[in-house]
């Protein structure tokens, strides 16, 4: 079933489950909720059915937009707006962003930004390098030149190319416009700003199909499949390269999807999709709204906001890709890259090229001190911290559901925080003494024993990532015991997480969530256990060959049967039919 | 990928030490702020490094000290110099209108130097104008240090030390204006100003003390060590306060015009220096460059990981001078300065190296300087820091 194009009613299409309606018209008429999650329920899966998921429509996140328009315009084109936040669900804002609408203000913002954007690529500046064609005459509308401007864009803006119908409106509109003008260029502006403010660019629609080598099996269709994979590996909608295997059907055939896996993954863009992914699962958009009291602590800058995230960042990378090391040797490496200004927060002495405004360096601390891992750098201890002191208890939690993927329930709302936050009492001079005295109460035993044993091995970092030793002039006591392993240090602690199942089952869990965009069914669990894991294990936790086996396999493509409601992006087949 | 790095030999020893129950259990706050100074290896003790925060006139402002009064503000100042270079006093009034900002002034300020009746600039010519007599200190106390062996009945008595015979003659100068007066650990305004103005360009300067023993409760054991201060490559980075960050990392410049290392004993977690010449590049802006002479040095290593102390000796005047004459009526009109009545007086209060005619050519000085915990490396050094032998836990090169 599918709506029509002018979304007023629904029409049936062979094999092709499509939805078409206008953004404004979604939002206005209240449709989102109905929307925002196709309509294909996972309990219809037969028992005998493959490991498959749902599919989703997911609205571009932040860092997308600004890569595709990058991408197609270059990183000369300015957005010119702002963005609604993203929502975290299941841990990622990947999977949030399948839960998502727009607001009225949101589209308000959405139209600024397409405006600001198709201006300047019509812009004189732009025009002659990024509209492929010149005009017969620049006070006219020009159909031909319109046409090719807006295919070539359309296609790499909504991921496949234009219908004919869509096309043909486009083309219209920009025709129009120029007419009525008397300038070309405005008139392309124009379309193009409405390519922009679409929700086929806005929105990831992912459209299934019948498998036709798996009777009663779906699969997404290929460019719903190139969609899928370029975001994942590389965060990045589709280069021509991946739509046009789309197009031969190369990316249905086992051969044609290793070709374009390899290639993607040997390009150095692939940094970009693990940045992105790391991102998300780390929680990094906390850094958004993250203060310091900077009265205490004068040395947390904006650069030292800034430089935290990155220092995490080269470090996945570099131990990740560029390595090809162990997951789990994340939480015990004395490798990272520093700035001065971070090296400042640690009090390290490091040695920096001169001359250079932002020098990063790679940096190995010496064995025997507690900098061991992405959970001693500041942008774990930091970012899970209160504004003036650190708080065992919200890094505990962080550590429980971000590395390890285990939930810890949210307090009752009655609790009296009282003596855990006043770090004054002479009583209680550390936060081990605190959290002890605080968790007699029956109502915060349970969940302390989950968050306390790993976070007081954090606490001789303070707030912002520097080492202390000391606190209220008593010795911190780093011990603790996390799932039965004890441990006398934040060094301890960094093995112990290296060591511990969740770590490395948690590490595929997410990256298949990011990848996928909704959190696993039974089906997809099961599978990931069997499959995923196992091989993850198998290679050694090595996080390329992780990348490799998710974007390789069927049930990454896979989809559950289609219900009455569902979304399509045309196939190529159908594509050919309407061209 | 990664490539050869320096690390903090220091940390990895005070981590070492502080793993020990014996420390920890009395060390107490003392221990925490001696595990935040920068350390480095040394052949006897520790090498401790600070980059230097703030440097200038030593002031001990008390009242009374200017028993003749202060000298006057700006407003007052200029329409003495506009009546004594012959404006009536409705004219006088006609130009104070909008003062500082009337744009009449400063032409006649600038142009009020007379030689052979030819207007000339005041600034580069300050004896073209009778010596204004500026006001000075007649005070008992001002920091610095006994530098001719001497004690007079006009020296003063350091406020810190006792010591008596101080030769300071540079603050006797300048002790009286409103804009360098202060009780620390007030900073006086003009010089805090001058600071200020200057961080973000100038090297930072850079201290480096060798041979620190600590003992187990964070004092500092007596015995001999060795100082350097040196120019840096870059200004320091201020943080969210406005002040130098701290434990950030410092290269030395080779520069040979900064290069000052001077031996001497720690007593009492003091240290106190032989006799030396201190050279240092500054900013332009202030002082071009130092040259104390027969200088002393004294630094306090305090146990919150700072230090702090006096430098003294005797300082060309003339440079002095310069630090007050180039910004020009700038620093007149805004600051309260009275630039050829400084000039005067920094000549007629100088008190040694003398010339040919007799003219002293330096004035006795003395000199604030404090310092933050921050890492400072000589060219020389990171191979030596990277070596197996001063770092057990070497560093891996990859």
């Amino acid at each position: 079933m599918t709506y029509n194009d002018k979304g007023k009613g629904m029409t049936s299409r062979s094999g092709i489950y499509r939805r078409s309606i206008p953004l404004r018209a979604m939002i206005l008429g209240g449709a989102m909720a109905a929307l925002s999650l196709v309509g294909i329920a996972d309990t219809a899966r037969a028992d005998s059915a493959p490991a498959a998921g749902a599919v989703a429509m997911r609205r571009l996140t932040q860092e997308q937009y600004r890569q595709i328009i990058t991408d197609v315009f270059g990183s000369t084109v300015s957005l010119g707006g702002r963005f609604e936040p993203d929502v975290r669900d299941a841990g990622l804002l990947a999977v949030g962003a399948g839960q998502v609408s727009v607001t009225a203000a949101g589209l308000e913002q959405y139209d600024n930004m397409a405006r600001s954007i198709a201006a300047q690529v019509v812009d004189e500046k732009h025009r002659a390098l990024l509209v492929p064609c010149k005009p017969a005459s620049d006070t006219a509308a020009d159909d031909a030149c319109a046409k090719q401007f807006l295919s070539k864009v359309g296609r790499l803006l909504y991921r496949r190319p234009l219908t004919d119908r869509e096309l043909a409106s486009q083309v219209a509109a920009a025709n129009a416009s120029a007419t009525k003008v008397k300038n070309f260029y405005s008139g392309l502006g124009l379309s193009l700003a409405g390519l922009l403010e679409a929700p086929q660019f806005l929105f990831r629609q992912e459209a299934v199909e019948p498998d036709p080598d798996h009777a009663g099996w779906y699969r997404l269709t290929a460019y719903s499949k190139a969609s899928r994979l370029s975001f994942f590996l590389w965060n990045a909608a589709p280069d021509p390269e991946l739509l046009t295997a789309a197009e031969k059907g190369d990316l249905n055939t086992s051969s044609g999807l290793k070709k374009q896996v390899d290639r993607m993954l040997a390009s150095p863009r692939v940094e970009t999709g693990v940045r992105a992914f790391f991102s998300d699962m780390l929680a990094f958009d906390g850094f958004n709204t993250l203060a310091k009291d900077t009265t205490l602590y004068p040395k947390f800058t904006s650069n030292v906001l800034s430089d935290s995230q990155e220092q995490t960042l080269r470090t996945i990378v570099d131990h990740l890709l560029v390595q090809t090391g162990d997951y789990r040797d994340l939480f015990t490496t004395h490798k990272t890259f520093l700035t001065p200004l971070l090296a400042s927060i640690y009090r390290v002495q490091a040695t920096f090229p001169e001359g250079v405004l932002a020098p990063w360096v790679p940096f190995e601390f010496p064995a025997d001190v507690p900098q061991a891992g992405i959970l001693t750098e500041a942008s774990f201890v930091g970012l899970h911290s209160q504004p003036g002191r650190s708080s065992a208890t919200v890094r505990g939690k962080a550590l429980r559901e971000v590395m390890l993927c285990q939930k810890v329930p949210d307090p009752p709302g009655n609790v009296n925080f009282n003596l855990v936050q006043d770090t004054t009492n002479p009583n209680f001079k550390t936060a081990r003494q605190r959290l002890k005295a605080h968790a007699t109460e029956a109502t915060c035993v349970g969940c302390h024993k989950l968050m306390d044993p790993v976070g007081l091995a954090l606490e001789n970092f303070d707030t912002i990532g520097g080492y202390r030793s000391m606190e209220n002039g008593a010795a911190i006591d780093a011990s603790g015991e996390l799932d039965g392993l004890k441990f006398n240090d934040v060094v301890g602690l960094g093995k112990a997480v290296h060591d511990n199942p969740a770590t490395s089952n948690c590490i595929v869990n997410r990256l298949y969530e990011f990848a996928a965009g909704h959190k696993p069914n039974k089906s997809e669990s099961e599978w990931m256990k069997s499959d995923l894991q196992k091989n993850f294990e198998a290679s050694g936790y090595k996080f390329p060959d992780l990348l490799r086996n998710i974007a390789s396999s069927d049930v990454f493509y896979r989809a559950l049967p289609p219900q009455t409601g569902a979304i399509d992006t045309p196939s190529p087949s159908k594509l050919a039919s309407e061209h | 990928m990664l490539k050869q790095t320096s690390l903090s030999v220091g940390q990895a020893r005070i981590m070492r030490r502080l793993r020990s129950k014996a420390a920890l259990g009395c060390m107490g706050l003392a221990a925490l702020a001696s595990f935040a100074v920068p350390l480095s290896s040394a052949s006897a003790g520790e090498t401790r490094g600070y980059v230097v925060s703030w440097f200038h006139r030593a002031s001990y402002s008390q009242d009374g000290d200017c028993p003749a009064g202060l000298n006057p503000n700006a407003d007052v100042m200029v329409r003495n110099i506009l009546k004594n270079i012959g404006k009536t006093p409705d004219e006088v009034d006609a130009l104070m209108v909008g003062f500082p900002n009337n744009p009449g002034i400063r032409p006649l300020i600038v142009n009020r130097g007379r030689i052979n009746g030819q207007q000339v600039n005041i600034y580069q010519n300050p004896a073209s104008e009778p010596d204004p007599m500026v006001h000075t200190v007649k005070g008992h106390f001002a920091y610095g240090f006994n530098l001719d062996g001497k004690v007079k009945a006009d020296d003063f008595v350091d406020p810190e030390t006792n010591e008596a015979g101080v030769d300071n003659q540079l603050y006797r100068a300048l002790g009286c204006f409103h804009t360098e007066r202060a009780m620390p650990p007030e900073r006086p305004s003009y010089p805090a100003i001058q600071w200020d103005m200057t961080r973000d360009q100038m090297p930072a300067w850079v201290i480096r003390i060798d041979g620190v023993e600590a003992n187990a409760d964070g004092s500092i054991k007596d015995g001999d060590a060795t100082v350097d201060i040196h120019r840096a490559t870059g200004p320091v980075i201020r943080n969210v306060s406005g002040e130098p960050q701290s434990d950030m990392t410092f290269n030395v410049d080779s520069d040979l015009r900064s290069q000052n290392t001077v031996n001497g004993k720690i007593h009492n977690g003091v240290f106190t220096s032989e006799r030396f010449v201190f050279n240092m590049v500054d900013d332009p802006f202030a002082v071009p460059e130092y040259h104390i002479m027969d200088a002393k040095l004294r630094l306090t290593i305090k146990r919150d990981g700072t230090v702090t102390g006096i430098l003294g000796g005797y300082q060309p005047w003339m440079p002095l001078y310069v630090s007050y004459g180039l910004p020009g009526s700038t620093n007149e009109v805004n600051l309260s300065v009275d630039a050829p009545g400084i000039y005067y007086a920094l000549k007629k209060m100088a008190d040694a190296y003398p010339d040919k005619t007799g003219q002293n050519t330096a004035i006795s000085c003395a000199f604030v300087i404090e310092g933050i915990p921050a890492f400072v490396v000589k060219p020389q050094e990171p191979s030596k820091t990277a070596s197996a032998e001063s770092a057990p836990d070497a560093v891996r090169v990859h």
